[in-house]
This record gives C-alpha cells, sequence and structure tokens, in this order.
C-alpha cells in the first residue's frame, strides 16, 4: 500500500543559492534555482527541459545531496526528507549521470561498480537485486562482469552505471541527461531500457534534458525550465501541442523542422539575444529580457503558475490575462 | 584568385579518393576513399557518429591535418587548381588554404587565443598577408557585423572569455571568413550551443551562404539539423561514405539500412501546436 | 646477504693497506685493510634498505591521511592543511637533527627521523592529487549511495590516483637515500663499523687528494641508485597502465 501514495517525489518551493565573489569586496547572491515545485507519481517519468543555466541539473543535484539545499521541501513518499543529514539511498532515491566516463571507477570490475553499492550502511529496507539479474535486465552479457569499463562502450557503460543505480531498488531515479553522451542507437536502447522499466517495477523517474523531442519520447509530464524557474509544465501533448509560455513557444520553434512530423508551425516569433546571467535577474519574470510579449508588470512581479487544465499549469502573466479574459 | 574558381565546370570543389589514416602501432584508418563534389551556392552535409571519421574528412580538405599524425592520399581540384593531397608542403596548396577554404571550428573556446583581444585575432591573420592594418580593421568591423554582433567597439576591446558561447561562436565564423573564401568547412558549430542558439546560427550561416555566395560542407552527428541546412547528404559509418543524395530523399525514404537506422531511431515530436500563437498577442496587443 | 666481493666488510688484513684496484679486490683495499667492494657494496645495500622502508612506511601513513583529509574537506582538512603548513616553516634537515638529539642516532632512529620528515610531504602532495580525483563523479556518486569514508579513500580514490603515488615514493626513496647519507656523514645515521655510503664518505674524506677513488666509488654508486629508483618509478608507472590499455576489447 505504501505503492499508492499519489507522489513518490514532492518537490516544494525549492530553492538553491550560491554566493559568488562580485568585484574587490561584494557578495552576490546568485539564485540558480528559484522556487521550484513539481512532483513525481510511481511509475511515472518527469522530464525537466531547459538550456544552459536553467537549474535542471542543479535541481537534480540538490535531491541527490550533492548541493547544498537554501530553502524548499523535499518528500519522499509523503515523508520529509534532508539530503544533507540522510542519505539519498536512504530515502530510496538514486542517480545516473551524465558522462559514463567520469562515473564509472575506472579501475574496478564491472560487478564491483555494480555491487558497490550493496556495502553501504545506510541501505534502504527494500529487496535488493543480484547483479546478474540487473545485467538482463538492462540487456548485458554476464560476460561483462569481470571487464573493466575501458574495454565496454559508450552505451555500455551507461547501462552499467543504471545497473548500479538500481540494485538499491530505488524507489524514484534521477538522470542527468544521460543520453547526451551517447550515439543514437545506444540512446534509443537505452530509452527502451527505461521503458522497461517502468512498467515492470513501476518506478518512478526525473529525467533532465536539453532535447524536447527527447523528452517527449521518455517522458509522460514535461516541465520547462528557464534560469531557474518552471515556467511551463504539463503532459507531453499539452506542452508540445497546446505550448503557451513564449519561451516554449521559441524552443519548439528552435527545433529543426524535420524533427517535428507534422508541422503547424509559424516562423514568425523568431527568438533573439541570449539567456542573460542569472545575477542579473532579480525580481519579475526572468523570462522578459527576450520575451516578445513582457510587459512592465512582468519586470516587476515573478508570475504566479495558473492552470490550464488539471494538469497544465504556465507562469505567465500574459497567459494569466488571457486565461482571465476568456473567463468573462 | 576568385575568379580563376568561377572555372567551367560546375563544381567548385572536389575530392577524389581521399584517404586518412592514423599513425601509431598500426596505421588506423580514419576515411576510406571519400568523394566529394561541391557545386557553387550549396550546403553538403555530412552526418555520421563519433568515430565515423566525418570530422577528420572536413580537417582534410581544410588542410589541417598534422603530417607526422597522419598520413593522407588523394586528389582535390579546387577550381582549375589539381592538388595532391599527400604532400601538405605544397606551396600553392599553402597559400590557398587559408584563403580559398574557410574552416568553422566546433570548440568554440579552444579556438580562440585567450591572450589576444577580439580585434588582435582577427586583424593579425590579415597582417601576416600584407594588408595594412586600416583596411584590416575596415574589414573586420565589416565581418562582425555579418555575424550579427552588437555593439562592434566594445566587443573588439574584449577577450574572448569574456564573450557568452553564441557570440564566440559568431567570431570563430567571422575569423573563417577573413580571406574571402568561396568554400567554408563548418565541423559541429552548434553542437556545443543551446538549441535556441543552434537555430539563429542556422539562420546566420544560410544567410551568409546567399549573401557571400558561399558553399558549405556542414559537419554534424545530427542528420535532421543537417537536412535542414544542407541540399545534398553524405552519411558517414567508419571512415566510409555509405549513402549519398538529396537530403529530402535520404532522409524520407533512406535507402542504405545504417540510414534507416540512423533516421527511425531520432526522437521526434509528433506535431506541435500552441495556445494562442505569440504573434497574435502582439498584434492584438 | 647479498654482497658483491669476496671477504666480510671488516675483515682487515693489517698487512695490505691503501692498494688500488687490483684483480681479487676490485675496489681495492681501504685504510683499514678492508676489502672496498664489499664495504661499497653493502653500504650500496644499506642505503636502499633504509630508502625502501622509509619510502614504504611514509607513503603508508602519509597516504590515507592525505586522501582522507581531501575527501572529508572542511573544516578537518583545513586543519590538516595548516599543520603542513607549520610543519614546513622548519627546514627538514634541523627537523632530522633536533629529533636525533633527542632520540639518539642509530639506523633504526636515523629511520624513523627520516619517516617523520617525510610523512608530511607525502601528505600535502598526496592531498594535492586526490583533492581533484575526489571532485570527480564517481567518487561524488559514490558518497550518494552512502559509501562509507574508508571505501572511498582505499577503493576509489587511491587506486586511481596509484600512479602519482608510486612516482612520489620514487622520489621519496631517492631523497632518503641521500638524507640518510648525508646523516651518516654527520655521523648521526649509521654507526660503524657499520658501512653506509654517508660513513664511507667520511671515513675517507682525507684521502680526497691521494686516493680519490675511496670518494669516488661511494659517490657514483649512490648517484647510480638515485638514478635507477627514480627510472624504476617511472617505468613502473607506464607498466601498469599499459598493460590494462593492452587488453582492449
Amino acid at each position: 500500500m505504501l505503492d499508492e501514495i499519489a507522489e513518490r517525489l514532492s518537490i516544494k518551493d525549492l530553492v538553491v543559492e550560491y554566493r559568488i565573489a562580485q568585484g574587490v569586496f561584494g557578495k552576490q547572491q546568485l539564485q540558480a534555482v528559484r522556487g521550484v515545485s513539481f512532483h513525481v507519481s510511481a511509475a511515472e517519468t518527469l522530464a525537466l527541459v531547459g538550456e544552459s543555466g536553467s537549474g535542471k541539473s542543479t535541481i537534480l543535484r540538490a535531491i541527490a545531496g550533492l548541493t547544498p539545499v537554501s530553502t524548499g521541501e523535499i518528500l519522499t513518499d509523503g515523508k520529509p526528507f534532508n539530503p544533507t543529514q540522510v542519505r539519498a539511498t536512504t530515502a530510496g532515491i538514486s542517480m545516473v549521470f551524465q558522462n559514463p566516463n567520469a562515473s564509472l571507477n575506472q579501475r574496478l570490475t564491472v560487478r564491483r561498480i555494480i555491487a558497490d553499492p550493496l556495502h553501504s550502511k545506510n541501505k534502504s529496507q527494500n529487496q535488493e537485486s543480484s547483479v546478474e539479474d540487473l545485467l538482463d535486465l538492462l540487456k548485458l552479457e554476464q560476460s561483462f562482469l569481470n571487464r573493466y569499463p575501458f574495454q565496454l562502450s559508450g552505451g555500455q557503460k551507461q547501462r552499467v552505471a543504471i545497473a548500479r543505480a538500481l540494485i538499491t531498488a530505488p524507489r524514484v531515479l534521477l538522470l542527468d541527461e544521460p543520453t547526451s553522451a551517447l550515439d543514437v542507437a545506444n540512446q534509443s536502447q537505452v530509452v527502451q531500457i527505461l521503458q522497461d522499466l517502468k512498467r515492470k517495477t513501476r518506478l518512478a523517474s526525473v529525467f533532465v534534458t536539453h532535447d524536447l523531442p527527447l523528452a517527449t519520447q521518455v517522458a509522460e509530464r514535461v516541465a520547462v525550465l528557464y534560469l531557474g524557474s518552471i515556467v511551463e509544465i504539463g503532459t507531453r501533448a499539452e506542452v508540445t501541442e497546446m505550448a503557451a509560455h513564449p519561451y516554449t513557444q521559441a524552443l519548439l520553434l528552435s527545433i529543426p523542422s524535420r524533427k517535428i512530423v507534422a508541422s503547424q508551425r509559424n516562423d514568425s516569433f523568431q527568438m533573439s539575444g541570449e539567456i542573460p546571467s542569472p545575477i542579473d535577474v532579480i525580481k519579475g519574470c526572468v523570462f522578459r529580457s527576450r520575451c516578445p510579449v513582457a510587459t512592465e508588470i512582468c519586470a516587476e512581479i515573478t508570475p504566479q503558475p495558473v492552470n490550464l487544465s488539471a494538469t497544465h499549469k504556465v507562469a505567465c502573466h500574459a497567459v494569466s490575462a488571457r486565461v482571465g479574459a476568456h473567463q468573462h | 584568385m576568385a575568379e580563376a574558381l568561377k572555372g567551367n565546370n560546375s563544381s567548385l570543389l572536389e575530392v577524389e579518393q581521399l584517404s586518412v589514416s592514423y599513425r601509431g602501432v598500426q596505421l588506423t584508418p580514419a576515411v576510406v576513399n571519400a568523394h566529394l563534389s561541391l557545386p557553387p551556392k550549396e550546403i553538403i552535409g555530412v552526418v555520421g557518429q563519433s568515430g565515423s571519421g566525418k570530422s577528420t574528412l572536413g580537417m582534410a580538405i581544410a588542410g589541417l591535418l598534422d603530417p607526422s599524425q597522419c598520413v593522407v592520399s588523394g586528389v582535390m581540384k579546387l577550381g582549375d587548381t589539381r592538388i595532391d593531397l599527400s604532400d601538405s608542403t605544397n606551396p600553392v596548396w599553402r597559400t590557398m588554404r587559408g584563403s580559398q577554404i574557410g574552416y568553422v571550428f566546433q570548440d568554440a573556446q579552444a579556438a580562440l587565443n585567450p591572450l589576444l583581444t577580439i580585434q588582435q585575432l582577427l586583424v593579425q591573420p590579415q597582417r601576416h598577408r600584407g594588408i595594412d592594418t586600416s583596411t584590416a580593421l575596415r574589414r573586420v568591423r565589416e565581418l562582425l557585423e555579418a555575424v550579427e554582433i552588437p555593439d562592434i567597439d566594445r566587443r573588439l576591446r574584449q577577450y574572448p572569455h569574456e564573450l557568452s558561447g553564441g557570440m564566440k561562436q559568431r567570431v570563430v565564423i567571422a575569423a573563417a571568413l577573413l580571406g574571402n573564401p568561396r568554400i567554408i568547412i563548418a565541423d559541429e558549430p552548434t553542437t556545443a550551443l543551446d538549441v535556441t542558439l543552434q537555430a539563429q546560427i542556422i539562420r546566420l550561416l544560410k544567410r551568409l551562404k546567399d549573401e557571400l555566395e558561399l558553399s558549405i560542407i556542414f559537419i554534424s552527428h545530427d542528420i535532421d539539423l543537417v537536412a535542414d541546412i544542407a541540399n545534398q547528404i553524405l552519411v558517414m559509418k567508419e571512415g566510409v561514405i555509405i549513402d549519398t543524395g538529396p537530403s529530402e530523399t535520404v532522409v524520407q525514404y533512406p535507402s542504405h539500412p545504417y540510414t534507416q537506422e540512423l533516421v527511425s531511431s531520432i526522437p521526434r515530436l509528433a506535431r506541435i501546436g500552441y495556445f494562442n500563437r505569440v504573434e497574435h498577442w502582439v498584434n492584438n496587443a | 646477504m647479498l654482497l658483491i666481493g669476496s671477504n666480510s666488510y671488516d675483515d682487515i688484513d693489517a698487512g695490505e693497506r691503501l692498494i688500488g684496484p687490483n684483480s681479487s679486490h676490485l675496489f681495492g683495499i681501504d685504510s683499514y685493510g678492508r676489502d672496498y667492494l664489499t664495504r661499497v657494496s653493502l653500504g650500496a645495500f644499506i642505503s636502499i634498505g633504509v630508502g625502501v622502508i622509509v619510502a614504504i612506511l611514509s607513503i603508508a601513513v602519509g597516504a590515507p591521511v592525505g586522501v582522507y583529509s581531501a575527501i572529508r574537506s572542511g573544516w578537518i582538512d583545513m586543519s590538516v592543511g595548516r599543520s603542513l603548513e607549520v610543519l614546513f616553516a622548519f627546514p627538514q634537515i634541523l627537523l632530522a637533527l633536533v629529533l636525533i638529539t633527542i632520540i639518539g642516532s642509530g639506523i633504526q632512529t636515523a629511520m624513523i627521523v627520516l619517516v617523520l620528515v617525510y610523512v608530511p610531504i607525502v601528505i600535502r602532495f598526496v592531498r594535492n592529487v586526490a583533492l581533484v580525483e575526489a571532485r570527480k563523479d564517481y567518487v561524488l556518486c559514490a558518497q550518494m549511495y552512502g559509501c562509507s569514508r574508508f571505501r572511498q579513500c582505499f577503493i576509489h580514490v587511491i587506486p586511481n590516483i596509484r600512479g602519482s603515488i608510486l612516482v612520489l615514493g620514487s622520489s621519496v626513496c631517492a631523497f632518503a637515500m641521500i638524507a640518510e647519507a648525508t646523516l651518516s656523514y654527520l655521523g648521526l645515521g649509521v654507526r660503524p663499523p657499520l658501512p653506509s655510503l654517508g660513513i664511507l664518505l667520511t671515513e675517507n674524506q682525507g684521502f680526497l687528494s691521494t686516493e680519490p677513488r675511496l670518494i669516488f666509488f661511494p659517490a657514483i654508486v649512490l648517484i647510480l641508485l638515485v638514478i635507477t629508483v627514480n627510472q624504476i618509478g617511472d617505468a613502473l608507472v607506464d607498466k601498469l597502465d599499459i598493460k590494462k590499455n593492452l587488453v582492449r576489447a
């Protein structure tokens, strides 16, 4: 019955701030993550999509305890979880990193790499799988057990990293751009494996990527991030067919046309300029500097999320105004 | 020089039987028997996964391979001039390299000397060719405007690390255009950039191709991106060009099994749509 | 005992003294009538022994401390760093001399003193290398899944910096050999009649102009030993990695 609590992972108003030196004496607060909230349920994947500076990787690292959380709540299965005091695996959270060359200890055999988490004292209570079972699950040959990482291909290495993440039987899997370093063929294989896992074990996962089409292939729900805030979140159909936030629309328009099977695009809104530094944006909407419909209110007040449907939320003053107008 | 290239034949650049092998304990082939024909004002895309030899192909054509590390063989025809690629010390080839073929590097950070300001970076190569400073500077301003860099005076005084990723990439493109080349080889110019920036750079390259009458060899691992910008596509696998054709055909109706695999495994969106398209808001403000 | 030479090192043949190299005594005979080749070879053996033992002990103590400090970071790392800085304020030889006056001289004490002098050096070096390694993804991942610090240190970090540690070890060995020779030269290390290369230099310094070979041989042997040790260290690092690389799939 533990399984049926609605939300495996719940994040409320997560803020991650860094102090950095400015000039000779000044110290400035850099908000990498500005009050982000979302949840993930069992057998569901949520994709966090964003460009550089969006904070998507920082969010994962904060949940995993690799970066300190400034304020905010993290709940696993409804219970509060403090990543600095409790190991992520004890709370049933595991993570897969982007570069398998860096995330695997090159001096250990595959067997030892995958089995290493079992040596830690703070193990979760869940049933653990054996190393051999995991290899089968990830379509790796048993003969790999005694090989070293340098003897494997990129795709195989990443699957070993996933096996290692799964050996503690996590309830939530965090994936930080797990396919960015892989070839297209390996990428689709990893995606397929993750889908199978979801079905078989009802695993909840958070998948970070900069590739929106990939996100829609992997996840049922997608959150779009810009400079540390979620600007839009919804099901994959909602975010791609009913994209409401100007940034989401610009993102869709930036995708090469061949990546869209049936295109209804219109190239009139072409985004110019580059992502500003997060230090420069203190209040108001993070996207205002490049937004074609920004008004004075956008520079003053941070837009609150507005519901376009039960699952679709957008944080934009222009959208709020339009929704308000529709209701009259 | 430019006149000599207009030539009678329909291609600006022809490469025949280009092979590159890396020296080492054994000779490792990187490119095997590549043929390429680049017509004027056209873009050819070279697509392949990592290790397919696509970058090596680009560097071989641009003459950037180190002879102590690689063995190159093959023939290249640049307009009317025939060049034997195995002889990298050929003086004709050396003078033609910078002025006929420009190279856009993938890693803008590594391609720009961090100790020089943008002005010095772009003026020095021209001074080497005997152009006086004021002409060189004028050309630099023209180029920076052409690559859509705003606030040129300020940028000229800055160092590469003070520029954002997109700016750096534009500077690298400007550097490639310095010698007034007819041909640009762009090696994964947008791979390290965000998606929205990528779209901007692609638009820029398309515009430059039209305005400056360039031909481009665009190298990438992303077949969709390449099909977007190129007229013709070459698909490479393990050093061999295994498929070639007009980009429409190669992507929509791939004939070679490897190309089919490549095309089918790329994640795509079924369709896109908008809740009140943004331009409607702009018009109905 | 691996001795080259015909006789025991202190076998005095009073009848023959100060004879140059000949067929039965390749290095000749010293002022006391002892076969010099035997003495030099024993001296070399002692030097190597001291060098290797000091290197092994310093690394065994210093490396884990350095790695642990790098993994811990925070105030533990800071205090280790500061203490090291304090220690380095003293010149090594001075430190060695002070310690010997307290503990007394002799080969064992010489070794203990040298280990004490080199451990801080090892800690600083290993800590610097480990700081870089400990920031890498696979170590962070291990921290995340609750890997004990002990395992992080010995299973993850140390095997990946073993090349650097090996080179450090050979350097410490070389330095220790020279330091031992210096201490012996000052009369503070190995005690006669045991011949250490340093003692041989002390005993025979008066003969520099008359019988230069008595100085020449031990000095050359010491230099050769130092070079060889360094070369072995470098070669071992290469060998360890090449073996791995040759087994590519």
